[in-house]
């Protein structure tokens, strides 16, 4: 029985670490698509070039890891800027279905990921440069890098929601993610908006994807399964709520890390599929969501 | 104007198949020998394909550059299969079987393998492979295997665990395919007969880079040794975490690379495995002539699957080549590879090895080769126990 | 030889996927992320049962087929409640569900290690191994499959999977039932996709997890796309493209470590370049290609009257009668205890200001929204809650204020799709009663003509709708509604948005339909057009209905005028 509580709160400590990642990927995401719409796949290929820019920065120039953050966030950003003014402005302009700019973000995404594996080779590239330890509280153990992914998420987040909240241009960006018509009317000019969510949403996918090189290593493919993680956390919460997609992304961890009381372990991939399927199916306006426009 | 493009498109394709559309006959005597190569020269598993091809091709080259074996100089094709894709894997080996001619395919990773060894079969060609095994790939035509099972490993890193760690309870973690299973099971077996628990059996998917949930599972079961089944990077990845995760006792494996080292970090320190190893700092004399040549070659120290590619054509091809040779035939005649390869396998004859002594191919695609106990000391493994006739010495 | 053979064998096996896609993507209108899983489900299915239980060859392709399309019409379920990107993401979800099991359930599938052993079929006595042996049984497949589809995609059942792509609203408003088709499109599709899959397993011998990824689903969204929606030539043209050239290109001597990534790189740029500058793909949807056309003239001895005219005596009494009809939204009460009635052969107006609730009543009315109290009763007969589809058929059909054409489709087709009881729409009569179905087309066809002759656009036929002034638009809807054979019409803002021409010429048409015996109902803003064209007007303000009488007696109203132009002086 104690043994059993001991894994409980292990796995809800994993879930709750895993989930605050989550939470910065769903809301580094979740934020362009509300305001813009656009079902931005090619964030996966953001949060990858922002990680090889820091790892350049890091491992071959050797200046130092904070640099390497602050590089991820401004590669990031550009790259995200790159990809509205090159590939969606002039799909949106072309007046392109949703299909196609879907299949437009895609189609950037693999070219994408093919350029980073031939300029960079397969190798997975490390993020060197934070000390990996073990902490224990009790009956939980995690990392410092962990604990760091905490940390830097939460803190990422919160100074968002206090941007979106108190600043005029994230009240802009709520007005346009609400009404963009309306939004129109009271001044608020959408393509500007739009360029500010790209910036800061990639920004933010940036300095995710660095957090994760720490632990896992990078790679060029390695942004696809943060980002199908975002999308479900965006979903679970409800599209357009940036809380909601905070709140999606921790029970969204806390729901693949704790199947693993009942599951064995190497079903938890399936879990976070299972879970956005039942959202879609039964509560498409997810957890905290207005309902969709 | 699109359908001049679509028929500039089919007139170019049509020139390209007319180029390569196979010439006549296959090469007559003392030309030139195709060796097919079936790699992950691309998708995650794309370093392992990088050092095969560099360990076939430097074989090759010592051969061609001393003239080749009794006149036939060597020459390597290899196509990729994206790291696992059967499809792929199967389209490029119908590619070296059917327009290259290739009499001997050096393959890799279970799934292409299984998937062309029928084509084999019926096209006569000789299958190697030197990569990934697990029970799934013994005894099949064809295809003979120069790794050990994990099946013959594992019992020894038990034993080493039970009689030198004083392990009573043990916990697995290993892939979810044949390969890690069969890790599993053969400790189950092994424990069955020593008398050691096994408290915890914790699957996880390939690839996967983190092991939250089972390692959190094994730590409330509270193992003396976590025993690994998994393979390449994964080795790194498990070892870092169920340190951090506050897994403290002894970590034991069958696998360790250069590239798990570099992931696990200091964690790896006293992870011990049991393999049939490829020691690069070893005195004999074949190991010393390839680790020598390919440090001069690419800067770094060979590990074990450069090895093993090396050794498919300096060790096993070369001498077969030589067999048919002395005996008056044409290596490069569909299924004469295979043949001969057959015939020596029965007549047990003894294939040098890069490891080492010899190795002994068996008529059911297994391989014995020299294995000993070896434990992480720094960032390279030491030697602290043979494997010699089934018993652990030292 | 062999090599090109197998590439060849590997192009038609997945142009059978592209088929099975291309309906429900291109024709219907539904994207699927989950294609690879189907193929990976029947591959299984045939792999499993043909190995393990020892089904022979034929059958095991039925195994296959029932599965897959079992899963397919079970997917369909959540798939009618989403649309755009949520079904993308629920297809997505899905296919990763799907490939995850085909991992992990490890004692069904093998996981990672795959079936291999599969056994080959065996044809007239001996076994088919070679890929030259494996052609013809594949290319014979491969023309079947496109045959088959190609009869759906052009007949009057694509018809009307391509009206449910421009627009499911519009299709349910003339008498289609959308779930129905949804159902069997994707029942179709799943079917197509397990004919390719158990060849696949028989071909191959050897499947695992890898071949089924969601890779394996974005190329065959891709290739579909990329080939031409709703063009079936497209699909086989893609096929060819995008699986054959990457082979050509293995015989470059190049650096075999990026050869692939090189490939993707063109794929992904070939994706984005297209989507930006020919998003219609190789072969567009009304290419000459692949299509067949026939010249668009209109019949020689066109009489208006004629086509709309009713037939058979008229029953007694009020065409509609609505009574007590009541709708909240939130604390809004936009219906409130309404009643009306339209009299037959008679043009009746619903006015009011602004949010008055003059679409709600025609929602309510044709089932659109579901009224919470009152009844609605059609010649007598008893309506309320019907399915709006179900409403049309019963003989109440509505037009939209923002029109809603079928924009990808031509003038005649929009027509042509809203005529009734058409033997082509089911699948039954489509493949056994080929005669009759043709007989009905050409019937159909020089119907529709008679429609748009009536409205003055029997020129059109031919056009894509979307190409139309809007005025034009309006008169192809109205014609579009007098081809469900209706004989209650509701016509919601039929004379806004359009210069004084199209109004009086729109105008003219309705007082037509009425002497010829349709009851008319329309809503309208412009109160000159109402007077001109209305026998009897209804005036509502907030829910409910203040006033009835001639449209003169209501506008010499003052009160009512006051409640109209908001100049209330209090």
């Amino acid at each position: 029985m104690d043994a059993d509580l001991g894994l409980a709160a292990q796995l809800a400590a994993n879930g709750l670490i895993a989930g605050s990642l989550y939470a910065l990927l769903g809301v580094s995401w979740g934020m362009i698509f509300a305001t813009t719409r656009i079902f931005h796949f090619a964030h996966a290929l953001t949060l990858a070039v922002a990680t090889y820019a820091a790892v350049v920065v890091v491992d071959t120039a050797r200046l130092g890891l904070p640099l390497g953050f602050v590089t991820a966030a401004a590669a990031g950003c550009l790259f995200g800027l790159l990809v509205e003014i090159a590939v969606y402005r002039p799909l949106r302009r072309a007046n392109a279905t949703q299909l196609n700019v879907f299949l437009a973000s895609l189609g950037f995404l693999i070219a994408g990921e093919s350029v980073l594996l031939i300029v960079f080779g397969p190798e997975a590239r490390t993020l060197p440069g934070f000390p990996l330890e073990g902490i224990a509280l009790g009956p939980v153990a995690f990392t410092t890098i962990e604990a760091l992914w905490a940390a830097a998420s939460w803190a990422l987040v919160l100074a968002l929601l206090a941007w979106l909240r108190l600043t005029r241009w994230g009240r802009a960006i709520r007005a346009v993610a609400s009404n963009p018509e309306l939004a129109q009317c009271v001044g608020v000019d959408p393509p500007r908006v739009f360029v500010l969510v790209f910036a800061v949403g990639s920004a933010l996918a940036g300095i995710g994807g660095a957090l994760i090189a720490l632990r896992d290593t990078a790679s060029p493919f390695m942004g696809v399964q943060p980002v199908l993680a975002a999308f479900i956390a965006v979903f679970l919460g409800g599209i357009g709520s940036i809380p909601g997609a905070i709140v999606g992304g921790v029970v969204l961890g806390l729901a693949e890390n704790m199947g693993g009381l009942l599951l064995p372990g190497h079903w938890q991939g399936v879990i976070a599929f299972v879970v956005l399927f039942l959202v879609l199916v039964f509560r498409p306006s997810g957890l905290l969501g207005a309902a969709a426009r | 104007m699109k359908r001049i493009a679509a028929a500039v498109a089919l007139v170019l394709s049509l020139a390209l198949l007319a180029v390569a559309v196979p010439s006549g006959p296959i090469a007559a005597a003392g030309g030139t020998l195709k060796v097919g190569m079936i790699l992950a020269m691309t998708g995650p598993g794309a370093f392992y394909g990088q050092v095969m091809s560099r360990g076939a091709g430097l074989a090759a080259e010592q051969i061609n550059a001393a003239g080749g074996v009794e006149g036939w100089k060597i020459e390597l094709t290899i196509e990729d299969h994206k790291s696992g894709d059967a499809d792929a894997g199967v389209t490029g080996g119908r590619k070296l079987m059917d327009v290259d001619r290739v009499p001997v395919i050096l393959t890799s990773y279970s799934a292409p393998t299984l998937a062309i060894q029928p084509l084999a079969v019926e096209k006569k060609v000789l299958l190697l492979n030197g990569g990934g095994v697990g029970s799934s790939l013994v005894n099949k035509p064809t295809l003979y295997n120069t790794r050990m099972l994990s099946s013959q490993t594992a019992p020894f890193i038990v034993q080493w665990a039970v009689q030198k760690m004083g392990a009573k309870r043990i916990a697995t973690l290993f892939w979810n395919d044949t390969a890690g299973q069969g890790v599993n099971a053969a400790i189950k077996a092994t424990c069955a007969k020593l008398g050691c628990q096994v408290v915890a059996e914790e699957p996880h998917d390939i690839g996967a880079k983190t092991y939250s949930a089972q390692l959190a599972r094994i730590k409330a079961r509270r193992p003396d040794v976590l025993a690994l089944g998994n393979f390449g990077d994964d080795v790194g990845y498990a070892v870092n975490q169920a340190r951090a995760l506050g897994l403290t006792g002894p970590i034991v494996g069958v696998e360790w690379t250069p590239n798990a080292q570099k992931i696990g970090g200091d964690a790896m320190q006293g992870y011990t495995i049991a393999v049939d190893r490829f020691d690069p700092a070893g005195g004999d004399a074949n190991t010393k002539r390839f680790v020598d040549a390919y440090k001069a070659r690419h800067g770094n120290v060979p590990e074990f699957y450069a090895a093993n590619y090396y050794e498919h054509v300096q060790h096993v091809l070369r001498p077969l080549i030589q067999r048919i040779v002395k005996r008056g035939g044409n290596p490069a005649e569909p299924g004469a590879l295979l043949a001969e390869m057959d015939r020596a396998v029965k007549e047990g004859v003894a294939f040098e090895s890069v490891y080492g002594g010899s190795m002994q191919l068996g008529a059911d695609g297994t391989v014995a080769k020299p294995m000993g106990v070896y434990v992480v000391k720094g960032t390279e493994l030491s030697l602290v126990g043979r494997i010699v006739g089934g018993k652990i010495e030292g | 030889m062999e090599f090109w053979l197998h590439v060849l064998n590997w192009i038609l096996l997945l142009s059978i996927l592209g088929v099975s896609l291309n309906l429900l993507l291109g024709y219907a209108g539904l994207v699927s992320m989950a294609h690879g899983a189907l193929f990976g489900i029947g591959a299984y299915a045939a792999a499993l049962t043909a190995r393990d239980l020892g089904v022979p060859f034929p059958l095991t392709v039925v195994i296959a087929v029932a599965f897959t399309t079992a899963v397919a019409a079970a997917v369909t379920l959540p798939a009618l409640r989403v649309h755009g990107e949520y079904l993308i993401l629920l297809t997505l979800a899905f296919q990763m569900v799907v490939y995850g099991l085909m991992l992990s359930w490890t004692d069904l599938t093998e996981g990672r290690t795959g079936v291999s052993g599969i056994p080959r079929p065996a044809i007239a006595g001996s076994a088919l191994t070679t890929p030259t042996q494996f052609l013809p049984l594949i290319a014979l497949v491969t023309a079947l499959a496109f045959a088959v589809g190609w009869r759906i995609g052009e007949s009057p059942f694509g018809r009307v999977l391509k009206a449910l792509r421009d627009d499911e609203r519009a299709t349910l408003a003339i008498g289609k039932s959308v779930l129905r088709y949804k159902v069997a499109v994707f029942a179709i599709s799943g079917a197509v996709a397990g004919v390719a899959s158990a060849l696949f397993a028989h071909y191959q011998a050897f499947i695992n997890p890898f071949s089924f990824t969601l890779d394996r689903s974005i190329f065959l969204v891709a290739l579909v796309v990329l080939g031409g929606t709703a063009n079936l030539l497209g699909t086989f043209v893609g096929a060819v493209l995008f699986v054959g050239l990457p082979e050509v290109l293995r015989f470059l001597e190049a650096r075999q470590d990026i050869v692939d990534a090189v490939r993707n790189l063109i794929f992904g740029g070939l994706l984005v370049l297209f989507m930006r500058f020919r998003p219609e793909g190789l072969v567009p949807e009304h290419s000459r290609l692949g299509r067949r056309r026939r010249p668009v003239t209109a019949p020689p001895d066109v009489t208006g009257a004629a086509v709309i005219a009713r037939s058979g005596p008229a029953p007694d009494g009020p065409a509609l009668v609505a009574r007590g009809l009541a709708k909240r939204f939130g604390g809004i009460r936009a219906a409130d205890d309404l009643s009306l009635s339209l009299s037959r052969g008679k043009v009746t107006a619903l006015v009011g200001p602004n949010g008055a609730g003059k679409t709600t009543v025609f929602n309510l009315l044709t089932g659109f929204l579901p009224t919470e109290a009152g009844a609605i009763s059609l010649d007598g007969r008893d309506v309320t809650g019907l399915a709006p589809w179900r409403a049309v058929r019963a003989g109440l059909a509505r037009t939209f204020q923002d029109v809603r054409l079928f924009e990808r489709m031509t003038v005649l087709d929009n027509v042509m799709v809203a005529i009734p009881d058409q033997p082509g729409e089911r699948l039954g009569p489509l493949f056994l009663a080929p005669g009759r179905v043709a007989r009905a087309e050409r019937e159909n066809r020089e119907r529709a003509l008679r429609y748009l002759a009536f409205v003055g656009l029997a020129h059109r036929a031919g056009d894509v709708a979307g190409a139309l002034a809007f005025g034009e638009q309006k008169l192809v809807a109205l014609a579009r509604l007098l081809a469900t054979e209706a004989d209650v019409l509701l016509l919601d803002e039929p004379a806004s948005g359009v210069d004084p021409q199209w109004v009086a010429r729109i105008l003219d048409l309705i007082r037509q339909c009425a002497r010829a015996g349709r009851t008319v109902c329309l809503v309208e803003h412009n109160l000159e057009a109402v007077t001109v064209v209305a026998d009897h007007a209804y005036f509502m303000e907030a829910g409910r209905i203040v006033a009835e009488g001639t449209p003169e007696a209501l506008m010499a109203d003052a009160r009512l005028g006051e409640i109209y132009f908001g100049t209330g002086r209090r």
